[in-house]
């Protein structure tokens, strides 16, 4: 029986080493690559999420532990890309801050943690009009675009940007917004289909949204 | 001993701490006169003037454009201390600028800031211009060839989006190169998965040490350096970070003047740990940035840990 409060535990300890050896292990065992992902790693780091989120862990942590849970992506992966196709991804995303706006400490976070929990992730930088948005969407075939503000003055760029996919026929394609002075409120006035408040609970939106397509 | 101390652009009118917060929420003046007046008192050599939204309050540019006429008069009413305007849009700092009164001010107004991917870069300069003032300059995005912008990747960048601002500062905004104060972005140490941290140090360095550029000024916005720290060593990791950046040429900080943002003693264990988290963090052959962010990572969560209790 895999232990999977011990693999969590690992995750949430950062210990990259002894997760990539238990998650071979348990590969080798014969467990369902599928098991071992969700409730091993996905599972373990969620709580890193939770934790960071009332500030029980250091933002550092949270860089170690996403370290840790790559290490056992990187086993299982592969496997589940034989497996089912790419099917193993929880979904992809294409990550930008909008144009005009500089700040991507909260974008960084949000595309670490959704990598953790295994999500495709596709970093296109800060600053970006919609067209690169568009082009990324399209050629990486996302689920979800995310986009991230920082300042009232940008904000308003993220109107255009949902307005844009749905003029380029893209409109099937889910629009998550963030940022600090972003709301649930402003996401429904721009048309765009949630938001998130945190790095977690974006990963968490990420997840609803991508079940929800 | 700090030989060169830094001139702290005190930040804490900015709607991200509760007490500007409070004051923006009731538009209470008197509340952004003690907080200017404080912050003079505690140092600061020029305010902050920031009343952008926050994750906790959300509002609009016509809201912070309907209030700049009462405010800037009522800051210059209670300090002498210049202004720094801090907002990427044109318009707000127009606003500010119409309302500001130079002869109560004794130096001139800073414009936070000029970026290379901002829109109407010329009527910037204008009013840079027109007003005489002073001017931040994010240095840590650059301009493409193609007419576009992105984000600094090293030093190079850096140091070639000052080029292209000084030239136009000087040229276009009748500016001298006293008037221009760099910023070349600053990650927390402790999230730092493009090592920016490095970046910056090296790109202030780089552009310090350019013979055409002599005179120049460096800022930083300090608040983010310890960003996810434990509270215990926050702000000492920011004199840490403070003492060796100034040794590259530092000599601004948009920061709390509260917490005494000074660059601490070189006898401070904290700064040779620093120094040595920022010599791991520097990306080797072959590895990705991230790679290296990680293992900034362990090493910054190693000082934290030694710092706190935790239970």
């Amino acid at each position: 029986m895999p232990d999977y409060a011990q693999l969590n535990q690992f995750v949430y300890e950062g210990k990259a080493k002894d997760v990539q050896r238990i998650t071979q292990e348990y590969v080798d065992e014969g467990i369902p690559v599928d098991q071992i992902l969700n409730k091993g790693l996905i599972a373990g780091m969620s709580v890193v999420g939770e934790d960071f989120k009332y500030n029980i862990l250091y933002v550092p942590e949270v860089l170690i532990a996403a370290r840790a849970m790559k290490a056992g992506l990187a086993v299982v992966k592969p496997l589940l890309i034989a497996q089912d196709g790419d099917s193993s991804s929880s979904g992809t995303v294409v990550m930008g801050t909008v144009k005009g706006d500089l700040h991507d400490i909260g974008k960084n976070l949000v595309c670490m943690m959704a990598e953790g929990a295994g999500f495709t992730i596709i970093d296109i930088g800060v600053d970006q009009p919609y067209e690169k948005f568009i082009e990324a969407a399209k050629e990486h075939k996302a689920d979800i675009v995310g986009m991230s503000a920082l300042l009232t003055t940008t904000m308003p760029y993220m109107k255009k940007v949902v307005d844009e996919f749905e003029n380029a026929g893209l409109g099937d394609i889910k629009m998550a917004v963030g940022g600090a002075p972003v709301s649930e409120m402003y996401a429904d006035e721009v048309g765009a289909d949630g938001y998130g408040s945190d790095a977690p609970s974006s990963v968490e939106l990420f997840h609803k949204l991508c079940a929800s397509a | 001993m700090n030989e060169k101390k830094i001139k702290v652009i005190g930040d804490l009118i900015n709607n991200a701490y509760g007490r500007a917060r409070k004051a923006w929420t009731t538009r209470n003046l008197e509340g952004y006169q003690k907080l200017a007046k404080s912050q003079e008192e505690d140092g600061a050599i020029a305010l902050d003037v920031n009343i952008d939204g926050t994750q906790v309050v959300s509002v609009k540019q016509e809201e912070m454009l309907e209030f700049l006429p009462e405010l800037i008069p009522a800051l210059q009413e209670a300090t002498s201390v210049p202004l720094c305007f801090d907002n990427p849009s044109v318009k707000y700092h127009r606003m500010a600028l119409k309302h500001h009164d130079q002869s109560k001010s004794n130096g001139k107004p800073i414009i936070n800031s000029i970026a290379a991917s901002r829109e109407n870069l010329d009527e910037i300069l204008e009013l840079i211009k027109e007003y005489d003032t002073r001017v931040i300059v994010m240095a840590s995005e650059h301009f493409l060839e193609d007419g576009g912008s992105a984000q600094c990747m090293n030093p190079n960048d850096s140091h070639a989006a000052t080029k292209h601002f000084v030239e136009l500062l000087t040229t276009k905004a009748g500016r001298t190169i006293d008037d221009i104060i760099v910023d070349t972005g600053l990650a927390p140490i402790g999230a730092d998965t493009y090592c920016l941290v490095n970046i910056g140090l090296d790109a202030i360095k780089l552009i310090n040490e350019d013979p055409d550029l002599q005179g120049i000024h460096f800022s930083v916005g300090l608040t983010n350096f310890a960003w996810g720290s434990p509270k215990a060593i926050r702000h000492q990791m920011e004199r840490a970070y403070l003492r060796i950046a100034s040794e590259v040429g530092l000599d601004y900080a948009l920061a709390n003047p509260e917490k005494d943002p000074q660059p601490s003693d070189p006898s401070d264990p904290l700064v040779d740990q620093l120094r040595n988290v920022l010599k791991i963090g520097r990306q080797q052959e072959g590895e990705s940035r991230e790679d290296a962010g990680f293992r900034q990572a362990e090493a910054v969560l190693e000082i934290c840990l030694e710092h706190i209790d935790r239970d």
